[in-house]
């Protein structure tokens, strides 16, 4: 998987959100916003490609918390981010 | 992750951030005081940076007016550093900033997915052909809201 290249991290006031560029116009009719967790995955992936492993395993890494749950958690990430057309696969 | 909802403050400081790095904006429209060009909740509008012929009659506007709160409204009147604006969906009322206090300029709206410019037909007909009487602004948008169920 990889993040579309016109994806962008902002921060508004306290809050992490993803914004696409339209080419024309930054689109902010569409955010997202984003936990502290997803915004470690996503911050670090921005420019590669990467699996539902490599996330579980940089959760695993930060969060200390076991494999399966951190395969559901990054699993649950990136089928919302796909859904909302931020990653492709 | 969820939807957002962000104060107008620090929305629209983070938004001008963005248009003073000359970065347009497309954001969401709120409100029906712009009715009937601009729709709320579908509509969605362009920001850009100001230039040289932006604060002038006619021109669509994000500005902080008098009252301390941010609207995109149609420019009436310029007199000096005086900015009259008036929302196309507003018979009576009208607000008052300074010339510096226009931040941006709308460039856009996006209506289903298809853009408007400005400079369009649409725009133009938009902008020369809607009622500056009040009274007929009144009776038309009573009309129109009716047939449209909003307001």
């Amino acid at each position: 998987m990889k993040i579309k290249e016109n994806i962008r991290i902002k921060q508004i006031g306290d809050e992490s959100i993803l914004v696409s560029n339209d080419g024309e116009n930054m689109n902010y009719t569409r955010v997202i916003s984003l936990n502290e967790s997803a915004e470690l995955l996503i911050t670090g992936s921005f420019d590669e490609y990467f699996t539902v492993r490599d996330w579980a395993e940089k959760l695993t890494a930060r969060y200390g918390i076991d494999k399966a749950q951190a395969m559901a958690d990054a699993q649950v990430l990136a089928d919302k981010l796909i859904q909302a057309g931020v990653i492709y696969e | 992750m969820e939807s957002l909802i962000v104060p107008n403050e620090i929305f629209f400081s983070h938004i001008l951030e963005e248009i003073d790095a000359h970065r347009a904006v497309k954001i969401p429209v709120k409100g029906i005081s712009m009715l009937p060009f601009i729709r709320p909740p579908s509509d969605q509008i362009e920001l850009s940076k100001l230039n040289g012929q932006s604060i002038t009659k006619g021109n669509i506007v994000l500005a902080r007016t008098k009252a301390n709160s941010y609207v995109v409204h149609r420019i009436e009147k310029v007199e000096k550093e005086l900015v009259t604006l008036r929302g196309d969906g507003n018979p009576f009322v009208r607000e008052q900033c300074d010339k510096k206090h226009v931040v941006a300029e709308v460039t856009a709206v996006y209506k289903k997915g298809r853009k408007i410019g400005k400079g369009s037909l649409k725009w133009n007909l938009a902008k020369k052909c809607w009622f500056s009487s009040p009274l007929l602004r009144r009776f038309f948008l009573r009309i129109y809201r009716k047939i449209n169920g909003s307001g």
